[in-house]
């Protein structure tokens, strides 16, 4: 018996349902021993079998294949996968973020970005994965189990959606440009200078700066960070200038914009912001604990992280919704 | 211009009228071997790797009959038209005329 003969038929039924192997097999040896006049002449076997095609592709005519969703129901099917992953995407960077920053196991402040960073993704790409497959077993089900009649009535098809323009207003993203080297070189100034301007006043007498509100070396930490951010995001808003329009560059510069600057700002909110002098000169001067005002500080940066992230996951759904639906 | 895969379009187009080819070559039996060589024979393009598999799928729709003959040396699996197969060849072939003068009515003679 020729290996090469049997190295080829195993090739092609290892890839065909366990109960028409071994007949497809016999039949598939009987034919190419037909076709061999001597069949430990290997290259007339070699010939053989390069006349009958890849395993691949024989099996692939063997089986009969047909997709494991009707052609019928493709269409709705990329359309919920889409809507599902979306959501999904979102509540897993929501999931992920939190979760991450939960167990931080570096005092490294580039280092937490990364370990936040990559969670965030790693957390957001295995619900992804969850959600393909579960809209994928739902549908396979439905072609498979579902009604086999396509009754359908005038009454029920859908209104022509608006042509949504893909444009963007050269002067927003001009305006939003100005306005975010303006507040951003403040923002950074206020870093790196914080106990200048934010401090605990005494009222009444001259203002002095008695405790300043946020931990400075901490703060000094960020202005890179919040630079690097800031630089980006004005990248963005110049390339929203030059192109005019969405179009799927600028869609994921500006969905990595987003993502950078929300996980920065939720890194910076999370850690050791505040000052243990603001903290205590505030319990002493309103006569709460210590702990009742980390507590209540806490609460109060949990809450702007919640905002900060809602708000961002929204603006990127709608654009979608608004925008990136239409793009071609 | 886009370009065409003219070939997957041949292949598409081929792939109907093989069925016809094969039913109406197998009044009497033949194994698979035999039936490519006779198909060959006739200037019929068709491969052994898309008639093997052609044949099987017929047999499991019930427009061939098969029987392992294992009484010679070498064991074969002949095919032959089945009662239902004779039925369907018919009718298949009337479609195809019904095309073929459908064609020539709409674009005039091809080969012009």
């Amino acid at each position: 018996m020729s290996k090469l003969i049997e190295k080829y038929i195993y090739d092609v039924t290892r890839r065909l349902k366990e109960e028409e192997r071994e007949d497809v097999g016999n039949e598939l040896r009987a034919n190419i021993l037909e076709m061999v006049e001597n069949e430990s002449n290997e290259d007339e076997v070699k010939k053989a079998l390069y006349s009958l095609g890849s395993p691949r592709q024989i099996a692939n005519s063997y089986r009969n294949y047909r997709g494991l969703i009707s052609p019928i129901w493709m269409g709705d099917y990329l359309y919920t996968l889409k809507i599902v992953l979306i959501i999904l995407g979102a509540i897993g960077i929501v999931f992920g973020l939190i979760e991450s920053l939960q167990n931080i196991e570096t005092n490294m402040v580039f280092e937490t970005i990364f370990e936040v960073f990559f969670e965030t993704i790693g957390n957001a790409f295995s619900s992804l994965l969850s959600g393909f497959a579960i809209v994928t077993l739902i549908f396979i089900a439905i072609d498979r189990y579902g009604e086999k009649k396509d009754d359908w009535k005038v009454e029920d098809l859908p209104e022509v959606p608006k042509k949504t323009d893909l444009s963007i207003s050269r002067s927003g993203s001009i305006a939003g440009l100005v306005v975010t080297i303006i507040f951003g070189s403040i923002w950074l100034y206020v870093l790196y200078y914080s106990n200048l301007y934010l401090g605990w006043f005494e009222v009444g007498g001259e203002w002095v700066v008695e405790e300043s509100i946020f931990n400075l070396e901490y703060t000094r930490l960020f202005v890179i960070l919040f630079g690097v951010s800031l630089l980006v995001e004005a990248i963005v808003y110049a390339f929203k200038i030059k192109y005019a329009q969405w179009n799927y560059n600028l869609l994921i510069m500006y969905v990595i914009s987003k993502i950078l600057s929300v996980v920065v700002a939720v890194v910076f909110l999370s850690g050791d912001l505040i000052s243990v002098d603001f903290i205590t000169r505030v319990s002493t001067d309103l006569t709460f604990t210590y702990d009742q005002v980390e507590n209540f500080i806490s609460i109060f940066l949990s809450a702007i992280i919640g905002i900060i992230i809602v708000a961002n996951i929204i603006d990127l759904i709608s654009l979608y919704f608004k925008k990136i639906k239409y793009l071609k | 211009m886009s370009k065409v895969d003219i070939e997957s379009l041949k292949v598409e187009l081929r792939r109907g009228t093989q069925i016809m080819m094969v039913l109406s070559q197998l009044s009497n039996k033949e194994y698979g071997y035999s039936l490519l060589e006779k198909l060959i024979e006739k200037d019929l393009s068709i491969e052994a790797g898309t008639l093997y598999p052609l044949m099987r799928r017929l047999e499991s729709q019930g427009l061939l009959k098969s029987e392992w003959d294992t009484s010679s040396t070498r064991p074969r699996k002949y095919y032959e038209i089945s009662a239902l197969g004779k039925e369907v060849l018919d009718e298949l072939l009337s479609e195809w005329k019904k095309i073929n003068e459908e064609i020539i009515k709409i674009v005039g003679k091809t080969n012009e």
